[in-house]
């Protein structure tokens, strides 16, 4: 008995040392960010001997920071609804129409296919394209998001109604439904797990990327997401390092307190995402 | 009757793919058309004309040392990478299986860096690297520390895998201690009653166990350290003279700064190809895995 407390004793200090290495970076970032610049230097790891909020108001007092993440909640939040709205209807089409005609059954391999291309492939041309039709903007970004979208949640979305019989869908049509009200009423509250699962991984993949708007934003100030300003502030400001490290305590505070909140579905919806797509 | 109802059925669900298959077209499948088609032209990416060449860009390719350079530093990283998120998340994972006081806090906090952005994390690894490391190194008289190891030529691929690997075993960790939740508890009691020690039974049974997920992370993991590209920009962006300069940078270099956009566009095919060959293997995988289940 004994011997087991002392095993647990020891994967418990491993486990707080495992967690400390999490902690650190997120310790000097926040530290950092309440210090002045003579302080960071003498002292990096330390706390803060006198609490400046300098920082904060250098960086809240300009417009930039709010105009990001106007931007990236905008930019998130209408694809994500876009792909709420659009996928689990496309998902349903093709699954309920595959087996019975090949055009759907094609359009399931046409649309699942593209999870096999890397990005890297699109990535030259997709902005020669946007810059010819002139969608270098917000409103292209969604709609890049939104067809970037339709490979992994086709996937995950016909995946997970494959196990549903049509027999609910039938008697509700012989009851007279039109197909809209089978969807809306029957089909759609099934899918509800694995379309927050879509969400979950959308969220934070549109809300976390850089990659995209620094291909396609990166033209005007206004557009900048919150990835896109980090990174200009970076460029901008190389000498001023506590100004940097509250933007970055900025940045991270969004996400931080979703986390907190929705803890168990973000980890469940993400794993869910990792595995099958 | 039946057949206006069937003639309704069939034209909402035409509306409901309508969408998504405009877009898709649009937006996914054109490019790559339009890729593939550069790719056998001198294209700067820029003037109007352009000469069909063939497929000179394709053999252009296997003498260009800078793509050999970025192929060799993708390969290095892809592996240090999976050794390091492989052995790390499966340590993890054994540990938290345990029933240690705090076991669901260690969870979340152990997760949290998988939810946010690469980018951020670069950055903020930049600056420790840059002013809290040389201040352990003086301290400590370390010489290897004393200096920003990003700086270094053989130093900043692991200046860049601590950041990579710091937010990468998330998502591995808890994936493993789920596979190690359907181990039955019999099987494992009756092995203890056999005398099997810690490591036979983890030898002969959980690791039977959790195989099928370790091969998918396995692949997850070697798609993400042959496409790294936000945690260089971050870090190192490409340097020192081009010592970390990876495939995806180099691709967007040869692109947009050195106006070579069919050459450029050739080259992602070409590891298009690879990492198709590598999803299709997940795939594989991933679909024996549902046979188990």
């Amino acid at each position: 008995m004994t011997k087991k407390k002392i095993y647990n004793g020891i994967i418990f200090l491993i486990l707080c040392a495992g967690a400390c290495a999490i902690f650190i970076p997120f310790y000097l970032t926040v530290v950092s960010a309440l210090k002045n610049m003579g302080e960071l230097f003498d002292h990096f790891f330390g706390l803060p001997r006198t609490v400046v909020f300098d920082n904060f108001k250098y960086v809240l007092s300009k417009p930039d920071y709010f105009m990001a993440l106007g931007n990236s909640c905008m930019i998130t939040g209408i694809s994500v609804v876009f792909m709420v709205f659009l996928l689990p209807m496309c998902a349903y089409a093709v699954f309920r129409r595959r087996f019975g005609s090949k055009f759907y059954n094609f359009l399931y391999f046409f649309m699942v296919g593209g999870i096999f291309i890397p990005f890297q492939v699109k990535m030259l041309p997709m902005v020669k394209l946007m810059s010819q039709i002139g969608l270098m903007n917000r409103q292209g970004t969604i709609l890049l998001y939104i067809a970037n979208s339709t490979c992994e949640g086709i996937f995950l979305l016909v995946g997970y109604l494959a196990s549903m019989p049509s027999d609910l869908e039938e008697a509700a049509y012989i009851d007279g439904a039109t197909t809209n009200q089978v969807f809306y009423k029957i089909v759609r509250p099934i899918m509800k797990p694995i379309i927050s699962t879509v969400v979950i991984k959308n969220s934070l993949w549109i809300w976390n990327d850089y990659f995209m708007p620094s291909l396609v934003l990166n033209q005007s100030n206004t557009f900048r997401t919150l990835t896109l300003y980090q990174y200009s502030f970076k460029a901008e400001n190389t000498t001023n390092f506590t100004v940097a490290f509250a933007v970055m305590v900025l940045s991270v505070l969004p996400i931080f307190v979703i986390y907190c909140v929705f803890q168990k579905k973000i980890v469940a919806g993400m794993m869910e995402g990792a595995v099958k797509g | 009757m039946k057949n206006r109802k069937n003639r309704d059925r069939n034209l909402t669900h035409f509306f409901y793919i309508l969408p998504n298959l405009i877009l898709y077209s649009a937006l996914s499948i054109t490019p790559i058309c339009l890729g593939i088609y550069y790719s056998l032209t001198d294209w700067n990416g820029i003037t109007k004309n352009y000469n069909f060449v063939g497929l000179s860009n394709y053999i252009k390719i296997l003498n260009d040392r800078r793509f050999h350079r970025a192929v060799m530093f993708n390969l290095r990283y892809a592996f240090m990478l999976i050794v390091g998120v492989l052995f790390l998340s499966l340590c993890l994972a054994l540990l938290m299986n345990y029933p240690v006081r705090g076991r669901s806090v260690f969870r979340a906090i152990y997760f949290f860096p998988a939810c946010i952005s690469m980018l951020t994390i670069g950055l903020i690894f930049n600056y420790i690297y840059f002013q809290g490391l040389p201040v352990i190194g003086n301290a400590l008289n370390i010489d290897f520390l004393k200096k920003n190891i990003l700086s270094g030529r053989k130093t900043a691929i692991y200046g860049i895998l601590i950041a990579n690997l710091w937010k990468s075993v998330a998502i591995p960790t808890v994936l493993i201690i789920s596979a190690l939740q359907t181990i039955p508890r019999e099987i494992l009691e009756s092995a203890v009653v056999d005398g099997a020690n810690g490591w036979q039974r983890f030898r002969y049974i959980i690791i039977r166990y959790i195989l099928p997920i370790l091969s998918i992370i396995f692949v997850l993991i070697l798609k993400e350290g042959l496409m790294i590209y936000d945690y260089i920009v971050a870090l190192t962006t490409g340097g020192p003279a081009g010592a970390t300069e990876s495939l995806t940078l180099s691709i967007y270099r040869l692109g947009f700064e050195d106006l070579k956009f069919g050459y450029a566009i050739s080259q992602a095919l070409m590891i298009a190809g690879i990492i198709t060959v590598i999803s299709v293997i997940q795939m594989r995988y991933t679909d024996k895995k549902k046979i188990y289940d």
